[in-house]
């Protein structure tokens, strides 16, 4: 079925969003406003998580990498949010997100301080979807490299014993911190591993916004209508350092030079010209509004109060 | 006179869960074997059947089933994941230590996740550390964690029956060698125990023994001993460790001007040094005047052996409360 040309503009319009945002993010950290360094930057790898998420709804639960999380608007987050989420401010007063993205009301169950630890709480919320229900899904992101570990084994299992809404993705940018992708896995297609767990696999180019919008349909609606748990795996690459300042001496010369040649930006304004729904005109118009509309949410965020230690306070359950 | 029913300590809790989970269709059970044997936990077949798909088994991935518990209590179910033993909790330690019991606050989150981990400790019979050892000291450390070790029938039902009404994270720990024992009379009227709340199990007026857990029953029958020779024991049941009700035992030690503190956990880092501490911060006065210092009786710094003709040797007995209690000033 043809996907539909007001779904294809707006991952056209998201895809743009997420590139200006991650350039934006990196000037916010790099003047020191944002009170943090190291920034993550996703830069290049935007188009897998923007296609993820034009398959959900804002009440689906949804875990991204780290890295990724500034695509969050593509969910139903404001932009004002999710700068401000990235630079500590607390957004939930107005319906956001707490600080780095805590938003249970909204499906975002947060990160845990040691990555990959997630599966098994996102599971959790597959568990409830179950026991209520509802025509939820589940989706959880991981990286190459968090997806090694034990808590993703175990949640896995336990997603195909009791058949469970959710659907597994690792975001393959080929690279965990700096350890090659081909140094921790022994197969080629990392899909593969869901043959043992019982469930179906498949690995899209994370690219191809158009390719990777249908496979995560097939396996979300599968999920929706309790067909339960499946792999997707979306093949990316790291264009950018672990995080700003890192002299990335454990890339090869070239790699990324050759990964910009498949950059999802351009391929994808080709496809929809083909199409014959994007003009040259549109592109232009589209990257002078997005622009404005990050100015605009940056300058917001920036005013988003900080987390607030009171806050803090009220979770105690004892003397403190 | 208040009508009651005969239940053992594991029928107790299993009433307390019936009850939960007729009033509230949110409470859910999973674990490893627990419909599967059907009494992993209690003698409450009926409920398998009444509650169908409500409780589940999974199978052995304690960190997951951990973690589904913390992410469905976010996602408006109140789940009971049962994790077997104390010594079990370690499996799942990141989870339960790092994640349950803290990433509410590392959010400055106070909304609601309410999820009980249900375990045992001192099963006892040679099983060795796994199955028998009090872990209770290491989640005592974690922000957010509340803990609750009942020491009677009656106190297991009321206390979990609160843990599941509770809006925060509760490791609720039965004790093993309880589970089957004597029965008891409940009553057949609801009740519910509130956490925080010390119980006096026994009044005296010469020393007060703070417990909790298996050690409450050996404090008692010290209790019971010392008293034949003079020596009047008052006998605090914590029933929850976190919180803590130090003015009750503030309150009992200002009565008796003495103070044992005894579990079954290890000695080193054991709670009874937090307990100790928690005294002298609240009521330096107090401590200043006592009769005689503080003392504390544990299990030895070792790992509970392998072996059921050594257990015994290694975890504090009636007749360890007794010695102790005697070299606190009653020549």
């Amino acid at each position: 079925m043809a996907i539909p040309k007001e779904k294809l503009l707006e991952m056209y319009r998201n895809l743009i969003t997420a590139r200006l945002l991650g350039d934006k993010l990196a000037e916010i950290f790099t003047t020191g406003v944002a009170g943090r360094t190291g920034l993550h930057r996703g830069t290049g790898e935007e188009a897998f998580p923007i296609a993820i998420q034009a398959n959900l709804r804002k009440d689906d639960y949804l875990k991204l990498t780290f890295r990724m999380d500034f695509t969050l608007f593509a969910k139903g987050l404001l932009l004002r949010d999710v700068i401000g989420a990235e630079i500590f401010r607390d957004s939930s007063q107005f319906g956001g997100p707490r600080y780095r993205f805590f938003d249970p009301d909204n499906g975002l169950l947060a990160h845990t301080g040691a990555g990959g630890e997630e599966p098994p709480i996102y599971l959790g919320a597959a568990v409830a979807i179950m026991y209520k229900k509802t025509d939820q899904v589940c989706v959880c992101v991981m990286g190459d490299g968090f997806a090694n570990r034990g808590p993703m084994h175990e949640a896995m299992v336990m997603s195909a014993a009791w058949n469970l809404p959710i659907v597994w993705v690792i975001h393959n940018n080929q690279y965990a911190m700096g350890t090659s992708v081909k140094k921790s896995y022994k197969i080629d297609d990392l899909a593969d591993r869901a043959k043992a767990y019982g469930f179906p696999g498949e690995t899209v180019d994370g690219n191809d916004v158009i390719a990777s919008y249908e496979v995560m349909k097939k396996y979300i609606d599968r999920a929706r209508n309790g067909g339960g748990p499946s792999l997707v795996v979306g093949e990316t690459y790291r264009l950018m350092a672990h995080f700003m300042g890192d002299p990335q001496i454990y890339r090869p010369k070239g790699e990324a030079e050759e990964w910009w040649k498949k950059d999802s930006i351009p391929r994808y304004q080709k496809t929809l010209m083909d199409m014959g729904i994007l003009t040259v005109e549109d592109i232009d118009k589209f990257q002078r509004e997005i622009e404005a509309e990050i100015e605009e949410a940056a300058t917001a965020a920036l005013a988003l109060p900080q987390a607030s230690y009171e806050n803090h306070l009220k979770t105690a359950i004892d003397e403190i | 006179m208040a009508e009651t029913q005969m239940l053992n300590y594991v029928s107790a809790i299993g009433a307390a869960i019936n009850e939960e989970m007729r009033r509230d269709e949110r409470v859910a059970m999973w674990g490893e074997d627990l419909v599967s044997m059907q009494g992993a936990y209690g003698e409450n077949p009926g409920m398998f059947k009444e509650f169908g798909d409500r409780i589940k088994d999974t199978p052995i991935v304690e960190q997951a089933i951990l973690g589904t518990g913390m992410g469905a209590a976010l996602a408006g179910i109140r789940p009971i994941v049962w994790l077997m033993t104390a010594g079990f909790l370690t499996i799942a330690f990141e989870g339960l230590f790092m994640e349950v019991g803290g990433l509410r606050q590392e959010y400055g989150y106070a909304g609601p996740m309410p999820l009980v981990v249900y375990c045992r400790s001192g099963i006892g019979g040679g099983f060795g550390a796994h199955h028998c050892a009090s872990t209770e000291s290491l989640f005592m450390h974690s922000p957010g964690l509340k803990i609750v070790m009942p020491s009677t029938a009656y106190d297991a039902k009321g206390l979990m029956k609160t843990a599941i009404r509770d809006d925060e994270p509760v490791i609720y720990v039965g004790y093993g060698a309880l589970y089957f024992g004597a029965k008891e009379p409940i009553p057949t009227e609801e009740y519910l125990i509130p956490f925080g709340k010390a119980d006096i199990k026994r009044e005296g007026k010469d020393i007060t023994i703070v417990c909790y857990s298996g050690m409450v029953r050996k404090a008692l029958a010290a209790a019971e001993e010392l008293n034949k020779e003079g020596i009047s024991v008052e006998v605090v049941d914590l029933r929850t460790l976190v919180p803590m009700d130090v003015a009750a035992i503030v309150k009992s030690v200002e009565k008796t001007g003495r103070l044992l503190i005894a579990h079954e956990a290890m000695k080193r880092a054991g709670a009874a040094g937090e307990i100790a501490f928690r005294v002298t911060e609240a009521a330096p006065d107090l401590v200043k005047s006592l009769k005689t210092p503080i003392k504390r009786l544990a299990a030895q710094n070792l790992a509970i052996p392998r072996s059921i003709s050594l257990d015994a040797q290694l975890l504090p007995q009636v007749e360890d409360v007794i010695a102790i209690v005697k070299t606190m000033g009653f020549d």
